[in-house]
């Protein structure tokens, strides 16, 4: 019989029931010892900075595949517009609570860089065998990134500029494929029929305006400097190039396009309404990067687009600008390295190199991938290849190292440019502002990072 | 409580007793009121000292190494910033444009919805549904009519009106009146609502009284209604002029303060600062500039209009 003041439980009862309690809610917390399994995966977050429609789900079938792959980990994927995503991340850098992998363009990786926020990848990518596998070209560039050396991001695929050609356009109008600058400014008049709501050309007049004016200015010039064994647009003594009379002459040139063989709205078009005009039909040729591919096929037919290397510059050889390399990187603050580094490999291996390229339109990095058959049928990347094959080509580097890059690029230059295109301001004053801020941007750099 | 008998006893009683009092009397109200105070330190106290901080700050995140203390240095560079004068002269063209028609329409949007009439349910559920579009929403609506394929422009072009492959978001002046528009057909639905339901108070005695002594319409809405709508319409065109001084969202989305800094307002300008050129402490600058302005143009408002007291 229970007695008044005793307990109704034994002692000993309490004491295991206690224990068992404790060791449930330990195994409940996160890292708290719980064994990583398929029911209890690692979780990783995964930003991508360049969503768009067409993008998403290719990323998306990759993830799946690579959690089928790895049942004990589960990325969990956040898209986030080019246009704003700056804002996103430093605002997460500065809270501590970035993503454990995020998607890079090359100036984004000096910034994050600046703010100790990006785990070096160099010692990862060695022990996984990738100096091997990844084309060192790529693996060379995605260093150059930042004055250290070291390697932020893990290069997946690169990026080459092309003008893009409405082969139905051609077909319709009778004109000929340009294989020349002088062919090219012809073309653009022979295909503009205002009245009809028809243009030669579609001019990026708005935001991310730099590289299409970098590629169809120096592609007509050729004039390139090396300064540190780099070939970009700076001369021997770290002086841009920008504003070489050769370049003023050329960006002229180019600008006499507006207004005439573009529509007026162009002056603030952006990425999405450059593609839209040339989806549309209403503009015959773009200068965009491959990664328009995918929206450009989707818009027209890959059968009716054209994806052209530029033409033999004045200096003689093609110039290639707009060459960039592209990868995943991981932020210092994940908690989950291991498995997130496993994630990026996937998009370095065989498999994932080669889906990744072939639907973004990207120059895959994975060196067996790059001997693939389904190159050689994509007419833009054929002609790329071949473009890169030639050791004549020249390749435009740009700066992106430069802490200044997206200031000087975006803030300072693309209003400048606007009026340019308004006529409110000369194509030799806006390069002469330009050069002048770059080669300060380089200067400083120099000084930081005496060789 | 215990009453104690012997004199020292009752003697502690009695100041406790006091103790108590005061500390109820004058302690509990500053207790009550110190949630309101730690929000208020921590939401507004504590961000705006730390834009005051950073305004004396050379402060770049991708520029580490240039950081650091340099006094009034940011505000000398501002006073010869060309685009930091622009942008206020843009600002100050946007406030005064887009407050004076939104309080125009508003008071006529406002007077008609409150008149009587078949359909008028449906009329006001119109008027004041452009008050529930997100700002992002707005924009991606503008942006489609004024977008050069697809827009206005083209049906225009169509008709043989104007250009192909023109925008009105393409021109100096054009953009600035694109962009007013656009943030019109947002901003008048609060001048409609606050003076609609400001008008239902109004005494129907008075406008009869006003009737029978032979004033006209005209005459009843000048001595009448007016002077009744006084205070909501001081209060909401200061909370106006604070909120366009202060609006970023639909210019961000919609002109990027293009072309060419045609629509570059001053909070714009700090947006851009801060954001793509991640100088905090320019950005920091600016954002106390615009602080005392507006501080300066609150304090005088409400002296001039003497709000809160009658005509």
């Amino acid at each position: 019989m229970e007695k008044f003041g005793e307990p109704k439980i034994s002692r000993r009862t309490a004491i295991v029931t206690t224990a068992a309690v404790a060791l449930s809610l330990a195994g409940c917390t996160s890292g708290g010892g719980a064994k990583v399994s398929s029911t209890n995966p690692q979780m990783i977050t995964y930003w991508d900075t360049e969503t768009t429609s067409t993008r998403a789900p290719v990323i998306k079938t990759m993830i799946a595949d690579f959690e089928g792959a790895n049942p004990t980990i589960k990325v969990t994927y956040v898209g986030l517009p080019s246009s704003s995503y700056q804002q996103k991340v430093d605002t997460a850098i500065a809270t501590g609570s970035t993503p454990d992998v995020i998607t890079t363009t090359p100036h984004d990786v000096s910034n994050w860089v600046a703010q100790n926020a990006l785990e070096p990848l160099d010692t990862r990518f060695a022990s996984g065998g990738w100096t091997d596998n990844i084309s060192p070209s790529m693996v060379q560039t995605a260093r150059s990134f930042v004055g250290d050396g070291n390697l932020y991001i893990a290069p997946d695929g690169a990026l080459a500029n092309a003008l893009w050609l409405n082969l139905g356009a051609f077909n319709q109008a009778g004109v000929k494929v340009p294989t020349t600058w002088d062919e090219f400014f012809a073309a653009a008049k022979a295909l503009t029929h205002a009245d009809k709501n028809k243009f030669g050309y579609v001019f990026r007049g708005g935001a991310g305006m730099f590289p299409q004016l970098l590629c169809m200015m120096y592609g007509q010039s050729g004039v390139v400097g090396t300064f540190r064994g780099v070939t970009g647009f700076f001369d021997a003594n770290g002086t841009s190039t920008l504003n070489d009379p050769r370049n003023v002459a050329a960006l002229e040139r180019y600008v006499s396009l507006y207004g005439h063989q573009t529509a007026t709205g162009d002056l603030t078009a952006d990425y999405v309404a450059m593609t839209a005009q040339f989806g549309a039909g209403t503009a015959a040729m773009m200068s965009h990067n491959l990664g328009s591919y995918q929206d450009n096929a989707k818009a027209l037919g890959a059968a009716n687009i054209l994806g052209v290397q530029p033409f033999p510059s004045e200096a003689g050889p093609v110039t290639e600008a707009g060459y960039s390399v592209t990868g995943n990187a991981i932020f210092k603050a994940s908690k989950n390295k291991d498995a997130a580094w496993k994630f990026i490999e996937y998009f370095l291996s065989p498999e994932g190199n080669a889906y990744w390229n072939k639907e973004g339109g990207q120059l895959p990095s994975n060196l067996e991938v790059a001997k693939q058959p389904w190159l050689q049928d994509q007419q833009p990347m054929k002609a790329a290849i071949a473009t890169f094959s030639d050791p004549k080509t020249v390749v435009l580097n740009e700066p992106w190292y430069l802490p200044e890059y997206d200031s000087i690029a975006k803030t300072q230059l693309e209003p400048e440019w606007q009026k340019v295109l308004q006529g409110r301001l000369t194509a030799k004053a806006f390069l002469d502002e330009a050069a002048n801020s770059f080669t300060k941007a380089e200067a400083a750099y120099v000084k930081r990072n005496p060789k | 409580m215990t009453i104690l008998l012997n004199k020292d006893g009752l003697r502690s009683r009695v100041r406790e007793s006091d103790l108590v009092k005061t500390v109820r009397k004058r302690g509990v109200p500053y207790l009550l009121l110190s949630p309101t105070a730690i929000l208020m330190l921590v939401f507004l106290v504590y961000p705006l000292g730390s834009i005051f901080y950073f305004s004396l700050q050379n402060y770049n995140v991708s520029k580490p190494w240039d950081n650091g203390y340099v006094g009034l240095g940011n505000f000398i560079t501002m006073m010869h910033d060309a685009l930091f004068w622009s942008s206020l002269r843009v600002t100050a063209n946007w406030v005064v444009a887009e407050v004076s028609l939104q309080l125009t329409f508003g008071l006529i949007m406002a007077l008609i919805v409150n008149e009587a009439f078949k359909g008028r349910g449906l009329a006001r559920a119109v008027l004041f549904s452009p008050w529930a579009v997100s700002g992002v929403l707005t924009t991606t609506i503008w942006l489609l009519i004024y977008n050069p394929a697809v827009g206005v422009n083209k049906y225009l072009a169509d008709m043989g009106i104007g250009q192909y492959g023109a925008s009105p978001l393409a021109g100096a002046d054009s953009a600035f009146w694109a962009a007013v528009l656009a943030e019109l057909w947002r901003g008048v639905p609060f001048f409609t609502i606050l003076i609609l339901a400001d008008l239902q108070s109004a005494s129907g005695e008075l406008y009869e009284a006003a009737q029978v002594d032979g004033a006209g319409r005209l005459r009843r809405f000048w001595n009448i209604t007016l002077p009744h709508l006084k205070n909501s319409i001081i209060l909401a065109t200061l909370l106006r002029v604070v909120w366009e001084f202060n609006n970023v969202d639909l210019l961000y989305t919609l002109t990027g303060g293009g072309p060419a800094n045609a629509t570059t307002t001053l909070p714009l300008y700090v947006a851009r600062t801060a954001i793509t050129s991640k100088d905090f402490g320019y950005g920091a600058s600016l954002t106390v500039a615009a602080f005392i302005i507006l501080s300066i143009i609150t304090i005088l408002y409400l002296r001039l209009t003497k709000f809160g007291k009658g005509l």
